[in-house]
């Protein structure tokens, strides 16, 4: 009879074991090489995005991250990868983003770069998460990783409390539910309490401790690759890099890529996407705007992050094609009112770093589509980061920041006369 | 009894078309694809009207139906 | 705190393991504890469907009150009478919160939703079999406290398998010898870890990480050819033919280990389905339990119904008339969209081939070829014929040419 058991159980039990030591023993799991860094930089796998060992082998590398959204993945041959690989540029961009990434998300991912600290990032701004509901719930649950909001709730001891607050808060209310315990911790941390040492002790030993493993473990295999792309992107280069020239080249390859429509948006995009449909979508953004939006207090949650992080941070502020915007009947002021709120937040607390692509003086050819930088908006942001990743340590007198809480609230989230009040 | 089993045999032959159906009277007629669904009822109408007895079609549990034997131990029970 | 659909994470199952530990051991000594039992079903009821707002939980003990007591009238009415009317009308009542359910979609009336909770068909194929049985006598004694019992037997509640009255009855009544128990539970652990391989490994693979890339291909080539068709769209068929396979075929394992545990011998649900070398023999093989249920209680009694009366000759159409009616009735269970309608209608005709196929080959027998070559493309096409079958099915085509 024992040995009956043994064999119906053994297997189950040896199976047991071996998860609980894979996943729970204390051995480092070294699975992040540099060429997988290399591939992980380009790739915009969900899963480097969600997790933490590969971005933080990339800090302690030659890589300055572009924290962004769905605009990271057109890669013409201005894009920055592109560029920085052709032109040597010292330090490599890292892309973080994808479509329907917005502040909040990208808040848990630089708050969960511990590497990040005293070194420098660049963000890309989209007006278009500036919407009146702010993100949609489904697009930030599917992007929030378990493994960044163990983080956060570990970390949210230390930190400033109104931001712990508010961050707890915000993911309770988008309905993220990531288990008993973890729910319970940041009805906690909303409250302004601390968690229990019940709740650190499980959510340390157990969750995270589980899910660092499995992040170590499966976190880089298989990855998306966009290496090739890349490698033929840069082909298409001349080999001096010429401002001027390179200006008029992208000129040229945007016109040849975007020509069964006069409004300079790429033909793929445009078959695919507007083709059958674009009148339904003539003067629609009449009344749109983009100065109402509980996206200012995640923003400000994300700001929060970099300051903890002594990170020195590049804004920049995304182009809308300007054909485009004419065709919705979008208001000029809606873009202006944008620029001005976002940036009157930025520098205010010392974020004085910002490239503004929404305002230039010849806007052709700036996007790649609708909505996403491209060609000559990439190489407009070039020119800045080349200089900007020459070193990849912040100064920390860029890092000055002063951080007010006043940006967290309602208030400011719906203010629209802004200018000489706080 | 013999004379049970003979007449639900000349019924498979009828019923199935086939004319070595129910000579192995062991033979299991469900696994062995002689009866599908549609000849089970028919075999089954055809026994009722033979030996006037009334089959529920639930209480038609396959595994005591599968063979010839079988068929006419039940059928036996029934009448 | 909210609904937890059984067996859907991994993490259930250590919950689950702990609730049934007391009754394992038991048992092991021999002993069903009953209270217990009533325990554990409570347990699981309620972190099933009394999470959340109770809605579900509500419909839920009021259905099952529904069932019993129409069951019981039914039961006390049928000792003394044998009408035929009566009888359909009580079928008819028994599955009137099933129609309701499965008309929301059609009329998108919230109280009629209200009617709704995970597993309701499986308990009104449940109760219909009961009402059914008693009818034709060979139920003659059934407690309220054993219907629900049946009714409620927590591993398969949600999704089956169907299981049927008086088999249950057995092996709840009966204790399992050591012997016997033991290879219980060496059939539950294979089909537990069988389970998980299937639904969390391979079903995730197909599911999770496969399905929705190809979906985002095929629906890409929306308005761009003609229907929107290109080759993704095969992909997806076939990637959503394994998923729901892999993942239902996982559930279905669970269940029975599971019940298995519990010292009950569900019956299985999936017998290697894509080996099936006709559609008759695939119907054998998928969703057994179900595919059985429909044959016994719907085809084989308007087949016997039919043949008694003479109402029709020929048995050509009787079969095809029987194959119809209930491949239309299973299309209307499954959703009142006209991708299951139409799936059901798909199924209908490819038996009806089938048949007439089997006819042919039967008086053809020495002209047409048998060997293993005709053998593995007859499954091939089987194969291809059941997974375009389920294209219809996922909706996919209702998403690529309508919304």
């Amino acid at each position: 009879m024992k040995k009956k058991l043994w064999m119906i159980f053994g297997p189950v039990i040896v199976a047991i074991a071996a998860l609980l030591i894979l996943l729970w023993a204390p051995i480092n799991f070294k699975t992040v090489t540099p060429e997988k860094v290399q591939q992980a930089a380009t790739s915009l796998d969900v899963r480097v995005l969600k997790g933490e060992s590969v971005k933080n082998a990339a800090e302690k590398e030659n890589y300055i991250p572009i924290i962004g959204s769905s605009e990271l993945s057109r890669m013409d041959p201005f894009h920055p990868s592109s560029m920085a690989q052709k032109y040597n540029w010292k330090n490599k961009p890292f892309l973080q983003g994808n479509p329907g990434t917005a502040s909040l998300t990208q808040a848990m991912n630089v708050g969960g770069m511990t590497n990040l600290k005293g070194n420098k990032a660049v963000f890309i701004i989209s007006p278009q998460w500036f919407t009146k509901s702010g993100v949609p719930s489904n697009a930030f649950k599917y992007f929030l990783s378990p493994l960044q909001l163990t983080g956060f709730i570990l970390n949210s001891s230390k930190g400033d409390k109104a931001m712990n607050k508010y961050i707890a808060n915000r993911i309770l209310d988008l309905g993220v539910d990531k288990g008993p315990i973890e729910n319970d911790a940041l009805q906690r941390i909303s409250e302004g309490k601390k968690i229990t040492s019940f709740q650190r002790f499980y959510i340390e030993s157990f969750a995270r401790s589980s899910l660092q493993s499995q992040d170590d473990l499966f976190g880089s295999i298989s990855m998306n690759d966009h290496e090739k792309e890349i490698n033929h992107a840069a082909s298409q280069l001349p080999d001096k890099y010429d401002y001027k020239d390179l200006n008029k080249l992208a000129t040229k390859m945007a016109a040849k890529h975007s020509t069964d429509n006069d409004l300079q948006i790429g033909n793929s995009f445009y078959k695919k996407q507007l083709k059958k449909r674009i009148t339904i979508y003539k003067n629609t953004h009449k009344h749109v705007t983009y100065t109402h939006s509980p996206e200012y207090n995640d923003f400000e949650a994300l700001l929060y992050m970099f300051a903890q992080n002594k990170t020195e941070v590049m804004f920049v502020i995304q182009p809308i094609n300007p054909h485009w915007v004419k065709y919705t009947g979008m208001p000029m002021s809606t873009i202006t009112n944008f620029d001005t709120k976002i940036k009157y937040q930025l520098k205010s607390q010392g974020f004085n770093n910002i490239v503004d692509l929404s305002h230039v003086k010849n806007p052709n050819y700036i996007a790649e589509d609708t909505i996403h930088m491209g060609w000559r908006g990439w190489l407009m942001l070039d020119h800045h980061l080349k200089n900007y990743y020459k070193d990849k340590k912040a100064n920390p007198k860029n890092t000055q920041y002063k951080m007010n809480s006043y940006f967290l609230t309602d208030t400011w989230a719906n203010n629209t006369d802004f200018s000489n009040n706080k | 009894m013999d004379e049970i089993t003979t007449k639900i045999v000349d019924i498979l032959q009828d019923v199935t078309g086939l004319d070595d159906a129910g000579q192995d009277k062991d033979q299991d007629l469900f696994k062995d694809g002689v009866l599908d669904s549609m000849a089970t009822v028919e075999v089954l109408v055809n026994l009722q009207d033979e030996f006037d007895i009334t089959v529920p079609v639930s209480e038609f549990d396959r595994s005591q139906w599968s063979t010839v034997n079988k068929i006419a131990q039940q059928v036996q029970e029934l009448e | 705190m909210n609904n937890i659909t059984p067996y859907s994470s991994p993490h259930y199952f250590i919950y689950l393991l702990l609730l049934l530990l007391p009754i394992i051991i038991g048992l092991w000594f021999g002993k069903r504890f009953r209270t217990y039992d009533f325990f554990a079903t409570v347990v699981i009821l309620i972190t099933a469907f009394f999470g959340g707002n109770m809605s579900q939980g509500i419909s839920l003990l009021c259905y099952v009150l529904l069932e019993i007591i129409l069951v019981s009238i039914y039961l006390a009415y049928r000792k003394k009478h044998n009408s035929f009317w009566i009888f359909t009308m009580f079928v008819l009542l028994a599955i009137i919160p099933l129609v309701f359910v499965k008309l929301d979609p059609l009329l998108q009336n919230p109280t009629i939703s209200l009617f709704g909770f995970m597993g309701i068909s499986y308990l009104t194929f449940k109760s219909v079999e009961i009402i059914m049985e008693i009818r034709d006598g060979v139920i003659k004694e059934l407690s309220p406290y054993e219907f629900g019992r049946f009714l409620l037997f927590f591993p398969t509640i949600t999704s089956g398998p169907i299981d049927r009255f008086k088999r249950f009855q057995k092996d709840v009544n009966n204790v399992p010898s050591r012997e016997e128990y033991v290879e219980l539970l060496h059939s539950g652990v294979d089909k537990l870890m069988k389970g998980l391989l299937y639904k969390f490994i391979i079903g995730y693979f197909f599911g999770t990480l496969l399905l929705p890339k190809v979906q985002i291909l095929a629906m890409s080539y929306k308005g761009q050819t003609p229907l929107g068709l290109s080759w993704w769209v095969l992909a997806y068929m076939y990637v959503y033919s394994m998923y729901l396979f892999f993942d239902f075929a996982g559930y279905s394992l669970f269940a029975v280990a599971i019940s298995n545990f519990m010292g009950i011998k569900t019956p299985m649900n999936f017998n290697a389905p894509f080996k099936a070398k006709n559609i008759k023999d695939f119907w054998n093989r998928w969703h057994m339990t179900l595919s059985f249920w429909f044959r016994d209680f719907i085809y084989m009694r308007l087949m016997f119904t039919i043949i008694k009366h003479k109402w029709i000759k020929n048995r050509v159409t009787i079969a095809d008339l029987g194959y119809i009616t209930l491949f239309l009735i299973m299309g209307f269970w499954h959703g009142e969209t006209w991708y299951y309608i139409v799936y059901g209608i798909f199924h209908a005709i490819a038996m009806i081939t089938n048949d007439a196929w089997l006819r042919y080959k039967k008086k053809h027998r020495e002209s047409i070829p048998s060997n293993k070559f005709t053998h593995a493309f007859a499954v091939f096409l089987t194969f291809n014929i059941v997974c375009f079958s389920f294209l219809i099915f996922s909706g996919f085509l209702n998403t690529l040419w309508f919304s």
